[in-house]
């Protein structure tokens, strides 16, 4: 009997049920299935569960509904399910509350690696002081970046991208939320300042710029945060 | 329905002439009679009478031989100022005269006759001649309507309209006119009459004579074509001469409309084959495509459940991996035909965001990694390139399908390189390839739909580039495929420009 945190999957194919269900059961996570949007939502409710995969393909509601009574009525984390070429949606959903996204066909180890950082984000853990990873560490504290040891010199701008990137491990953040957070909300369409700072801050961190390890595009949306 | 520019009865006139013109002569030539002689005044006449015959008819000439040898005989045979003769000689001269006079005068306006007709055969023969050259020269049934349009409203003075009967023989109601003129309801009735009886009607026929316009059906080989209609503008009938030119005309306009009819259908027929010919060859292309990776994935699985005689497991780290693999050939065969449906309906709506240019680069070597393993790859992308405004997504989809075609059609462990450098008012982003390279005359093909380079292997669907051009060009940019030098092929992407990012 599985004991580990209860996942409710909205999504109509059966054959995605069945995958998600061989996916997520060995791992220990207890799965609840529903088959279209309004089960979904109120499932949401009923089960309490601490995430929920909605597939964005629905045959009764828009995903985006979905997402917006589910919001109504709990902060529960949302994983979305979605096409390619629907970078649209994906961003609408992650704008009205929806913590990241996979595009179908999904890697199954990029599913649960997803389904973790969204639990753990749940989790806050907000007593981590210095966060390390591989040569880069970040002393949340001191406002201290070091790479391989050397003090990288970084704006106060590109400090606060960074720890907010560190803030978010694994989870995508679309440029909207970046922008709101960094550089407030009259800066939201402002697209060119999130590539721009980017850019710089890939320089200033990264081993090679134009293969990021750390800062990784998500094409379309915004940017992943990706740990060792 | 000649042309006549005199306004009054043209018989009246000519009498008057005739008859003016010989006293006025004959008055002029009173007073030197007494210095000629009176019998050369009768010579004088003559002349007059016969240079008449040049331009009068007939019955004026003869009226101006008479007139003349009464003027003759009154003015200036003795005794003057009556009709009568004195002298036997005298008589005999007048009598004379009078017939040389009807005589000359008559073959006069016989030579004249003839030379009228033949100067009107001429015409007609003119007039058929430039029609039929028109008619040789038009290109589609339109063209043949124009010609007939023009000739016959010249020609005969008349309006013309051609209403043109369905393929399968049958004449719609209200059937399809072209012309000069609208005919009305009561005019349709006689026209359909002419097309389903083969027969003309209207004026000056048996049936329906009591319209305007003439009805002449357009036979073809096997069912009618079509109907002619003629409507005169003034109300003149069409002479006898007239008439069998008209026929003519018909006969000529018919045979170019036919012939218009069968290059249009002869033309729709080969469109079509070669349509069914394309769709075939994309219909089996597809099918290969889609069905040779569903092969593996099912083989594969077969494998996986079987149990071998000897009792040994079958191998399934490879065996899913070629599950894996095959399935992920297959997505991206959809994902092309999908990309392909979008950009054929014109459904591409650019959602455009400030890019960054090595951001995309990276993307695109990432989304096509398994293609690409295998080849070391470069990526030179300088620092200071500005950010392009474009759809993220399908810049990446572009770039990648460029790799994919360099990966796939270049040996194993060849080099692959990723070159981007902006201009003064774009950005270029080149994929650099060391493989066997690409026909000259091949070079612009290989953007078409479903291209194969004679000679490579087949596989994938002929789609990446066309897409990756599509893409680009929905972005207002280009992309160019060359050789290089060195050897390899160097496919070019140029991005414009057009603001720059304000950060």
């Amino acid at each position: 009997m599985n004991t580990g945190p209860i996942i409710l999957i909205i999504d109509d194919e059966a054959p995605i049920r069945r995958l998600l269900e061989m996916t997520l059961e060995p791992p220990g996570y207890r799965v609840r299935s529903a088959v279209n949007g309004r089960e979904g939502v109120s499932m949401s409710g009923t089960e309490r569960p601490e995430l929920i995969i909605l597939d964005l393909g629905l045959p009764d509601m828009d995903g985006l509904e979905v997402l917006r009574e589910i919001r109504k009525q709990s902060k529960t984390p949302v994983i979305i399910l979605s096409v390619r070429n629907a970078e649209a949606d994906i961003v609408d959903c992650l704008n009205e509350g929806a913590d990241d996204y996979l595009v179908k066909p999904f890697r199954t180890k990029e599913l649960l690696a997803r389904i973790q950082t969204a639990l753990r984000h749940k989790r806050p853990d907000q007593t981590t002081k210095v966060f390390t990873s591989g040569d880069l560490s970040v002393d949340l504290a001191g406002r201290v970046v070091r790479k391989n040891g050397t003090v990288v010199k970084l704006t106060a701008t590109e400090y606060s991208l960074l720890a907010l990137f560190v803030h978010n491990p694994g989870r995508v953040l679309t440029h909207r939320h970046i922008l709101e957070t960094i550089w407030g909300p009259t800066f939201v369409e402002e697209t060119q300042y999130t590539r721009v700072y980017i850019g710089q801050l890939r320089k200033k961190i990264e081993d090679d710029p134009t293969n990021p390890k750390w800062i990784v595009t998500a094409s379309g949306v915004g940017y992943r945060f990706q740990m060792e | 329905m000649t042309r006549n520019p005199l306004r009054f009865p043209s018989a009246i006139i000519e009498y008057g002439i005739a008859v003016t013109v010989v006293i006025g002569v004959a008055l002029l030539c009173y007073p030197i009679s007494s210095t000629v002689g009176y019998r050369s005044v009768s010579l004088i006449l003559l002349l007059v009478t016969a240079l008449l015959a040049l331009k009068l008819s007939r019955g004026p000439v003869l009226a101006a031989s008479i007139v003349a040898a009464l003027a003759w005989n009154y003015l200036f045979i003795p005794p003057l100022f009556t009709f009568t003769m004195g002298h036997l000689d005298d008589a005999v001269m007048f009598a004379a005269f009078i017939l040389v006079a009807a005589v000359t005068g008559n073959l006069t306006a016989r030579i004249r006759e003839r030379e009228l007709l033949v100067i009107e055969r001429e015409k007609r023969t003119a007039a058929l001649f430039a029609l039929t050259k028109d008619l040789s020269s038009a290109r589609s049934q339109d063209d043949v309507v124009h010609a007939a349009i023009n000739h016959v409203g010249s020609v005969f003075g008349a309006d013309v309209c051609v209403l043109v009967g369905e393929p399968d023989g049958d004449m719609k109601a209200p059937p399809r006119v072209t012309g000069s003129w609208e005919p009305q309801d009561h005019e349709l009735e006689a026209a359909a009459w002419s097309y389903w009886n083969e027969r003309s009607s209207g004026r000056n026929c048996a049936d329906f004579p009591d319209i305007l316009a003439t009805f002449n059906p357009i036979s073809g080989p096997r069912y009618p074509l079509g109907v002619i209609g003629i409507r005169p503008r003034a109300d003149a009938v069409l002479a006898v001469e007239q008439r069998s030119l008209m026929d003519n005309f018909i006969a000529q306009i018919a045979s170019a409309i036919e012939r218009e009819m069968l290059n249009e259908l002869t033309k729709r027929a080969s469109v079509l084959a070669e349509t069914e010919r394309l769709y075939n060859t994309v219909l089996n292309s597809i099918s290969h495509e889609l069905r040779t990776p569903i092969a593996a994935i099912l083989g594969a699985a077969e494998n996986l459940d079987a149990v071998h005689e000897d009792g040994k497991s079958p191998p399934t780290k490879m065996l899913t991996e070629e599950i894996h693999t095959a399935a992920q050939r297959l997505n991206r065969v959809i994902s092309n035909l999908l990309d392909m449906s979008r950009l054929e309906s014109g459904t591409i709506r650019l959602r455009t965001d400030w890019c960054d240019v090595r951001d995309l680069v990276q993307a695109s070597v990432r989304a096509s990694s398994q293609e690409l393993h295998g080849h070391p790859l470069s990526i030179d992308c300088r620092e200071d390139i500005p950010l392009i405004r474009g759809a993220f997504g399908l810049l990446e989809q572009a770039v990648a399908n460029l790799l994919v075609n360099a990966a796939v059609h270049t040996p194993p462990h060849t080099p692959i390189a990723v070159v981007v450098h902006a201009g003064a008012d774009n950005v270029t982003i080149s994929v650099i390839d060391e493989g066997p390279g690409i026909a000259a005359n091949a070079l612009n093909h290989i953007f078409e739909k479903f291209y194969r380079v004679a000679g490579t292997p087949s596989g994938g669907t002929g789609l990446g580039l066309p897409i990756a051009r599509g893409f680009i060009e929905a972005h207002h940019g280009t992309v160019t495929a060359s050789n290089r030098d060195s050897g390899g092929t160097e496919m070019t992407i140029v991005l414009p420009v057009r603001e720059k990012a304000s950060a």
